[in-house]
This record gives structure tokens, sequence and C-alpha cells, in this order.
């Protein structure tokens, strides 16, 4: 009985060591070896050990223990099949007691087990946290065939509930851990600081590089909102606080940007608040959130907006100049077209004069330079003319529109004929339908004109004039021909003749400008197409013009 | 209401400061036999005092209001449509026919006259005797054919 009495005091003594240690070592390999070494010791057991079933729910490794030489702890594993008594202890919950291992019909052993001449084993299983798989078991074992009494048993069941109790002390501490830690670097990768208000203080919680960003690395964390604010400029303000109002009164989301003063800035930085209002739980009604110092950020965005800024207003600084040589261009041409025509109309009309009224005391000679002086003033009209209407094509407003190239060539001759061409001279055939473009008819008209004009003018004098106004569709374009018998280019000369004032022939034989072509060119390009010419000396040219085909629906575009 | 005829005397203001077109125009006059004086002014403030019988011109019977006012767009100080301006706006001479005969072609300067308030507008011509082509058909139409207002 003493015996007993002592040996129960002693096991309680060791439980109440156990206990202390269990609750306050984070270190499970400790706590499971000074488990297996008291119940060991408490039971007299040479051997005590700690399997624990490992993920695959099959295989126990031998975690802990006491007694075993090297190569047993950390590397012996037991397959917890139904012939095993620690395959039957889990299965069943229930301890599993074999007095003697070598009278034992049920199961088998493992070799170490019978290498280290164990011969009476307890095994007790320790179970697992809320619908987990058990730990594994604890078991000791003795290399004399021994009895387990009821005792015996309950002890090692209570070392096993306090394993298992501890094993998820733990397992809840290395959660929290993991997360926090994950939470840690999540933010440092972010650069961003935490912090947490008490609502009802105002009292600020925060993190190192919260501390940071506001400005202040002092031992003293003693922060509150109302300092904050005290921070920020004083323009920002009122913001802030509308923010941090509405969180608590309506959305529960803090978010706001605003700038802050620190000691250590010339200039203010802009910081970005979030948090999220937390007055469900147990304790009081707190906002938690993350800081961060967005000024980087801001400045990139400003110099953006200032760039974009510059940038308008040196648009908008061409576009007026853009105006003001185009209102200046203007004012040239009516320059041109009234003050150079007026002291013409002069020459001209005052030649005429002469010429009526004063022919007979002229004499032939005087006559004749009178009608020189008349020339010579009709000439420089032309020549004005000309260049109106080449400056006006260069700077009129294009509108691109369905056209139909049929329509325009009839505009044009009809614009001739009122203009004194003389259509008796050739023969023109037009053919009866063109493929739709997209130009614009006055243009157009202008530009097919004075095609039809240089080839009529350019006739060859052994033959009567035929010019031909045929079209093709190349792809999304569509090319009009002008052709003529006339006298034609020579290659070489082709490329040039589309250049102002350009001339090939004397005044004497084909009197003209030089502007005519150059006006082509300049109303083509002007509606986005190109124009060229083929053909040889002696033979006659052809001139095209290629602009983008329209649709073939006539209802498209026309307005 | 008075219908011209050749031999009408209601006399024509012309107001134009080029010299050279004045002469032309005075000579497409004898050339195409149109009788009415010919009054000319070379600039606007003038014409004005004409128009209404102001200074050197109140007396009305030594300058009497015109049938028909050619007018010159460009000229120096008060330009040709601010001279139409004021015509329009005097009860006087508000209803006198008012021809623009110009150099300018410009659609701008077209706008610009009607609003103003022209009854017509005319580029000047060139080359043989389209001026005085374009005189008899002006005599024609504003003189003998148009009935006048005074």
């Amino acid at each position: 009985m003493d015996q007993d009495h002592s040996r129960q005091l002693r096991q309680q003594t060791a439980l109440a060591q156990f206990g202390e240690l269990a609750l306050h070592s984070d270190d499970l390999d400790e706590i499971l070896t000074e488990a297996c070494r008291l119940v060991g010791e408490a039971l007299g057991t040479d051997f005590a050990k700690v399997v624990e079933l490992q993920p695959d729910g099959n295989t126990l490794l031998v975690r802990a223990g006491v007694g075993w030489t090297e190569g047993v702890v950390g590397v012996a594993t037991i397959q917890a099949t139904d012939d095993t008594s620690e395959g039957y202890a889990l299965k069943t919950g229930e301890p599993m007691i074999s007095p003697d291992i070598d009278e034992e019909t049920r199961f088998r052993y493992p070799d170490f087990l019978i290498t280290y001449g164990v011969k009476a084993v307890a095994n007790v299983i320790i179970i697992g946290g809320t619908d987990r798989p058990p730990f594994g078991i604890l078991q000791v074992d003795s290399r004399v065939r021994r009895e387990f009494s009821e005792e015996d048993v309950a002890f090692l069941r209570t070392y096993a509930n306090l394993i298992a109790a501890t094993v998820e002390r733990l397992s809840v501490l290395n959660e929290t851990r993991d997360a926090s830690t994950r939470l840690r670097l999540a933010l440092e990768a972010g650069d961003l600081g935490s912090f947490e208000m008490d609502v009802a203080s105002g009292h600020i919680t925060s993190s190192d590089r919260y501390d940071s960003i506001f400005g202040i690395v002092s031992v003293e964390k003693s922060w509150t909102w109302n300092a904050l604010l005290e921070q920020v400029v004083p323009e920002d303000r009122a913001g802030i606080a509308d923010a941090m109002r509405s969180a608590l009164a309506e959305s529960g989301e803090l978010r706001v940007e605003f700038r802050i003063e620190r000691a250590e800035d010339s200039a203010p930085r802009w910081i970005e608040l979030r948090g999220r209002l937390d007055d469900q739980g147990d304790s009081p009604p707190r906002i938690v959130g993350i800081a961060a110092d967005i000024t980087d950020r801001k400045l990139a965005e400003q110099a953006l907006v200032m760039s974009n800024g510059t940038l308008e207003a040196q648009v908008s600084e061409r576009t007026n100049s853009l105006a003001e040589s185009n209102a200046q261009l203007d004012a040239f041409a009516y320059t041109v077209s009234h003050d150079l025509r007026a002291p013409l109309r002069a020459m001209e009309g005052f030649a005429r004069i002469l010429q009526e009224d004063h022919g007979a005391g002229l004499g032939e000679e005087g006559y004749h330079y009178a009608s020189r002086i008349v020339g010579a003033a009709k000439r420089m009209e032309g020549l004005i003319d000309d260049l109106l209407a080449f400056s006006r094509v260069q700077r009129a407003d294009v509108t691109m529109k369905w056209t139909d190239p049929a329509r325009a060539i009839r505009n044009a001759i009809t614009e001739l004929r009122s203009a004194g061409f003389d259509e008796s001279a050739v023969t023109l055939k037009v053919t009866p339908s063109f493929p739709p473009i997209k130009a614009d008819g006055m243009i157009l008209a202008q530009v097919i004109g004075n095609l039809v004009l240089n080839a009529a003018k350019f006739k060859a004098p052994d033959r009567s004039a035929h010019v031909t106004i045929r079209a093709e569709r190349c792809a999304e374009r569509v090319r009009i021909w002008v052709e003529d018998n006339g006298i034609g280019i020579a290659p070489e000369h082709q490329a040039r003749i589309f250049n102002v004032f350009e001339r090939l022939h004397g005044q004497e034989t084909y009197p003209g400008t030089g502007v005519g072509l150059a006006i082509v060119k300049a109303g083509v390009e002007r509606m986005g197409g190109t124009c060229g010419v083929e053909g040889d000396l002696g033979v006659g040219s052809r001139f095209w013009i290629e602009l983008d085909a329209a649709e073939n629906s006539a209802g498209e575009g026309v307005s | 209401m008075t219908t011209g005829t050749m031999d009408d005397q209601s006399i024509v203001l012309l107001v134009e400061d080029n010299l050279d077109d004045a002469d032309l125009i005075r000579h497409a006059f004898r050339k195409a036999d149109v009788r009415n004086p010919l009054v000319v002014f070379d600039d606007g403030d003038k014409a004005i005092d004409y128009l209404l019988g102001r200074e050197e011109y109140a007396d009305r019977q030594r300058f009497p209001v015109p049938r028909l006012i050619l007018l010159d767009l460009k000229l120096p100080r008060r330009s040709g449509n601010e001279v139409l301006s004021v015509i329009r706006a005097t009860d006087a001479v508000r209803q006198i026919p008012v021809v623009v005969l110009t150099s300018s072609n410009r659609e701008d300067d077209i706008r610009k006259a009607y609003d103003a308030g022209a009854n017509a507008y005319l580029v000047k011509p060139m080359g043989g005797n389209a001026l005085v082509t374009m005189i008899r058909s002006i005599h024609a139409f504003w003189i003998s054919q148009n009935s006048a207002p005074y």
C-alpha cells in the first residue's frame, strides 16, 4: 500500500511537472520526449515512445522516445495494419495491452521491438483535434513480461490526452504564426504600414513601417487620430475627416488620400489610408487597415497631367499659328485678286481705248504695241486666276463624300463650256458609268476639268483631238484615266509637269501659265489620292488620278 | 414712280477710289451712250455727305438724290459695306438701288455685301468691251427698266 501510495504521489508530481511544460513550451519534440521519460519512469518500463501517424494515414513514425539507441527515434516506422496492435488501437481508439508478445496471437510486432527484446507493450491513442485524424500513439514497452493495471492505463491516457491538447495548441499557434508571418511579409513587400484604431478613443496601434511613413521613429508610440489630423495639410483635413465619418457611420470602409507635413521633408508627402471597420467581434469597435506613401505615384500622375497640359497648350498654340498663317494667306489671296487686278484692268482698258478711239493717230506700229499691252495684260490676268485657283485648292475645306465621277465629269464640262471652252474642237468620249469614289465633288470637278483642258490644248497639229475618260478599279482604289491623242510628253519630262509654273512649250505654240496640272496634283493630294501620266512623245498622253473607292450602294454617305 | 429713258437726266453716283477704274467707267458710260450725269467720289465719307445733303451738298437742286449708286467695296477709311450700311440706315436714301461694282469675287465679300443691303453684285470685267457691255446692261436694267422710288 505504501509503495502504491508513494508511486501515486510520484506519478502526480510527474504529471504536474509535465502539465506545466506542456502549457509553456513551444517545442513539441521536447514535450513528447519528456512525456516518454515521465511515463517510462513512472511505469518502470524500459522504453516509452510516441509514434506519429503520417499524412498517408497508415504509417507511424517514431517521433520521440526514451530507452532507444540511435536509429529508432525519427527513423523507425510501423505500418498500422489490422494485424498490428497499433493499427488496432488507431482503429478502435481503445487502449491495447499485450502482457507478453510471445503469447500474443492477434498481432505481429515490428522487427525493431523484437531486436530490443521487448516483451510487454501498452498502447493508448493520442487523439487529433476536431475533425482531424489521431495524432498517433503513446506506447510503453517492457523487456520483461508484465501486466498493466487499469490505473496504469488511465495514467497513460492522461498523458496521451495532455499530449493531444498540447499538439492542438501548438498547431493553432503555428497556424497563427504562419498567418502573421505571411501578413508581415506581404505588408513589407507592398511597403505598407498597418494600423489599428480604437474608435472610441482614437488611439492608434501601428507597425514600424506605419511609423516611418508618418515620419516619426520615436520610442514613444502614442498615435491618436487627432495627432494624425494635425499632421495633415490644412486643405486636406476636411476630406480625411469626412472619409472617417462616412466609414464609421455608413460604409464601414475607409479609403482616403491626403498630404501630410513631416519635419524632415521640404514638401508634403502623399499618403493613402485604407481600412475596414470591425465592430462585430467581442473587442471594442476598431478600424483596421494599412497606410501607404503614394508620393511617387502622385508626382508621376501630376507630371503626366502637366505634360498633357503642355502638349495641349502646344497643340493649341500651333493650331492658332496655323490658323493665323491661313488667315494671312487668305489676305494675300485677296490682295492678289483685288489689288493686282486693278492696274491690269487699267492697262488693258486704256490700251484698248487707245486702239479704238485713237487708232488713227497711233499709226500701224503704235497700234501693234497697244495690242501687245492688251495681250500681256490678259496673260497676267490668266496667271492671277490660275494662282488663285491653285491657292484655293490648297486651302479649301475638303469634304470627302460618296461621289459618282460621271457627275463630276458632267459638272466639269459644263463649267468649261461656260468659261468659253470650244467643244467642237475635241471629240470627247466618256464611258457611261464609273465606280463610285470618295472625293470632294467640287475639287474633283476642277481636277477633271483641268485634265480635259490640258488634253484638248496639246492637240497634235496633224490630227483631230480625241479625249477619252474612263475608269478602272484597282483593289480599294479607282483610277480615272484622261487619255488623248495629242503631242504627248517625253518620258524624261513626265515627272516634272505637275510642278507649279512648269512649262514644256513656248507661249507662241501653247500659251499657258504652268499652273493647271499643279492644281490637278494639289487637288488630288488634298483628297488623299495620287496622279501621274503615261504615254510618249508624238502618240498622246494618258493622265490618271487615283482615289479611294466607295461602297457601290449609292445610299451610303450621300447627303 | 419714275421710269427712265435714254434722256433721263437723273444722276448716277459712283463711289470709286481707283481713278483708273473711275475713268474707265466714265469712258464706258460714253461708249454705251449712257447720258446720266456721273457723280464720282473717291471716298466713302464724302459720298455719305452728299447722300445726306450735308455741308456743301445741302442744295438738293444742285445735288439731287441719285437714281443709282455704283459702289466699290475697297475704299479708304470707310469701306463700301460701311457706306452701304449708312445708306440703308438713313430714311431719306435707304431705298436707292445700290450695285456693288468691285474687283473681288470672294464668296465672303459677296455674302457680306448682300448682308449690308446691296441690290446687285458685279465683278469689274476685263478685256474687250466687257465693261461697256456691263454699263449698258446696268443702264438698261436699273435706269430704263427698273422703277425707282424717287
